[in-house]
């Protein structure tokens, strides 16, 4: 097991109603690369900042709407190693709310799906492969610049439209054979698309349809350059597909079906997959159990490379209030394969501000891009979060 | 001309009596259910400071937006460490948003919200469109209503409701199963002038077995308001 330790402190105010800002200070000591000399500590910085303003337009009545975060780390990428911190602008948009609609401009995160667990439709904006602890947070994705145009019909339920000139490049330090993506050479490409969102007989439903780059880098070594460099073999990618639930009583069903097909270069059309994921779970008191699985399809480029994969999983939490304590734990595990992820967490509520979580995640990897990625980060991560 | 004269007084009398007989008749079972969501409901769009006081101690603030009967929006204010923990109703369908996930999923409108009260019981307030009322009798200044759900999904499949016939307030409920088993008694109390009109300002929410088990609903505050339909989506969710 690898040693990876995060210590972060939340803190959370309200600065002037109505607008709020929310802070985080992590430390992190990492275990460095294998071509790395030394182990990577970090520091880090976040914050969001939120501030609707309600203005009238020739009586219609709409609000302006200020949002922005910003990262600011130490650099732990060794083709940057630099003293000090840098700052990254994790969102910044403003937008105009009118009464059947929302215009946003400027640098946004789209997190889709209809899971608990991991989600096969989260796919519009790339995760920070960067930093591992974006599985127990499970908030670590990439801005890009974004025009986001939502539209309210009512009846016909809800659609968003997406634009995206440059989406945001897979960001990941991580090993892939003996070699490391940076992100500034990694390719930039539009992507666009749109989702429609709307309930009918009790079921909640999404579809969606968009053009966007790898999410998980799908890399060759160009070994004849002078320095060997990686070229994302498929760089485009087109996905649609969409998610439903139902509720009865205290349970819920989920499905989500995904269909990608990759673009390669130069040569039309390349590999498609196909998943579906399907979920359940029940809530009482305070206590929720689910069981998760999917299933992907590969085609390959014929049903003669075709390769399937199953993943199950089994996730819960429960609260003891009068201990102010609750325990969640995850297991995800691919079939036939060695990739896992498990997840525990604990936390105590030292009082209504404050809390204080451990949680450990172990990941195992042999086949899944992800998973073998972050084979050896294993990490245990101890968090103070204190609001006020 | 006298005849005629008189014949054409007691038409508007006669006429005027049956106004009267019927103005003195029980209205509809509908009629009084929509009259006592108008005393907990002051206008289309109004918000709420709601806090729900549990037995066992706990203390949760939610600032509640409300549109039309079909429309909700519950963001959690205190304590500071559940901010964040928003709650979405559109239509029958209810979203929570998921700190950890960063987005929201749907959830039941039976689940809790907080101790003994479930997120339909904040969320939706107006029982009229939701359900088909029949006066099942009459209890000396009240009337007892029994409601039943007009499609499956709701926060409860039937209800037994207390109106006060002069002022129809609400006074207490009795949410049932299918099956008719009690599930949790709810009292409309501590009426103050609220926009203009007496209201409860305390709902006392009692579980039917566990009686011991209690959550208080305070509403602390309330303002009518036009209120955009956009503020109602799932982008507003978890949002500092």
């Amino acid at each position: 097991m690898s040693r990876l330790l995060v210590i972060a402190v939340g803190l959370s105010w309200s600065i002037l109603s109505p607008a709020a800002f929310e802070g985080e200070v992590g430390l992190a000591s990492m275990r460095g690369h294998p071509h790395e000399a030394n182990d990577r500590g970090r520091l880090r910085l976040n914050g969001k900042l939120k501030h609707p303003l309600p203005f009238s337009v020739e009586a219609t009545e709409s609000t302006l709407i200020l949002d922005g975060g910003f990262r600011y780390q130490t650099p732990d990428n060794d083709k940057s190693r630099t003293k000090g911190l840098r700052g990254e602008l994790e969102e910044a948009s403003l937008g105009i709310a009118g009464d059947r609609f929302v215009t946003k401009l400027g640098w946004q995160v789209l997190r889709w799906g209809e899971m608990l667990g991991p989600s096969l439709l989260d796919v519009a904006s790339p995760r920070d492969l960067e930093d591992p602890v974006q599985f127990v947070k499970s908030d670590k994705k990439l801005a890009s610049p974004m025009a986001l145009v939502t539209i309210i019909g009512g009846d016909l339920g809800r659609l968003e439209l997406f634009y995206t000139p440059q989406d945001a490049r897979p960001k990941t330090t991580r090993r892939l054979g003996p070699y490391v993506i940076h992100r500034e050479d990694a390719e930039t490409l539009p992507s666009y698309g749109g989702r429609w969102l709307h309930a009918l007989l009790g079921f909640s439903f999404n579809l969606f349809v968009l053009d966007h780059p790898a999410r998980i880098p799908s890399f060759v070594p160009d070994l004849s350059a002078a320095e060997p460099s990686l070229e994302a073999r498929y760089p485009a990618m087109r996905s649609g597909g969409g998610g439903a639930a139902y509720a009865f009583d205290q349970v819920v069903l989920r499905s989500e079906v995904l269909h990608t097909q990759a673009k390669v270069r130069g040569v039309g059309p390349g590999d498609q997959q196909r998943a579906v994921a399907l979920a359940a779970d029940f809530s009482h008191e305070s206590t929720l159990i689910g069981l998760q699985s999917h299933h992907l399809r590969a085609l390959g480029r014929g049903e003669d490379q075709a390769d399937e994969e199953t993943w199950a999983g089994v996730y819960g939490s429960h609260a003891i209030e009068a201990l102010a304590l609750s325990f969640s734990a995850m297991s995800y595990r691919r079939l036939g394969a060695q990739d896992s992820l498990e997840r525990v967490q604990v936390q105590y509520d030292l009082s209504d501000a404050t809390s204080f979580s451990l949680s450990g995640e172990l990941f195992r990897g042999d086949k899944d891009p992800i998973m073998t990625l972050l084979d050896q980060e294993d990490l245990v991560v101890g968090e103070l979060r204190v609001k006020f | 001309m006298t005849k005629k004269h008189t014949g054409s007084t007691r038409l508007p009398i006669l006429a005027s009596l049956g106004l009267s007989l019927s103005a003195l008749a029980a209205p509809e079972a509908s009629e009084i259910l929509k009259k006592a969501d108008a005393i907990r409901n002051p206008a289309e769009a109004y918000s709420l400071d709601v806090t729900i006081e549990n037995s066992d101690g706990g203390k949760t603030g939610f600032a509640v937006k409300i549109k039309g009967g079909d429309k909700t929006l519950i963001r959690t204010v205190s304590p500071p460490k559940d901010r964040g923990r928003d709650l979405l109703m559109l239509g029958d369908d209810m979203w929570a948003y998921v700190p950890n996930l960063k987005r929201a999923v749907r959830v039941a409108l039976q689940q809790k919200i907080s101790g003994q009260a479930a997120n339909g019981d904040i969320a939706r307030t107006r029982w009229s469109s939701d359900y088909e009322a029949k006066i099942e009798q009459e209890d000396g200044d009240r009337w007892v209503l029994f409601l039943t759900a007009r499609r499956k999904g709701l926060t409860y499949d039937k209800i037994r409701l207390w109106v006060q016939k002069q002022s129809y307030h609400p006074l207490k409920a009795e949410y049932l199963t299918l099956g008719g088993t009690a599930l949790k008694l709810i009292t409309f109390d501590n009426y103050k002038t609220m926009e203009g009109t007496l209201r409860p300002t305390l709902l006392l929410v009692k579980d039917a077995v566990q009686q011991d088990k209690t959550s208080r609903i305070v509403i602390e505050k309330m303002q009518s308001g036009a209120i955009l339909d956009s503020v109602f989506s799932e982008s507003q969710l978890g949002q500092p």
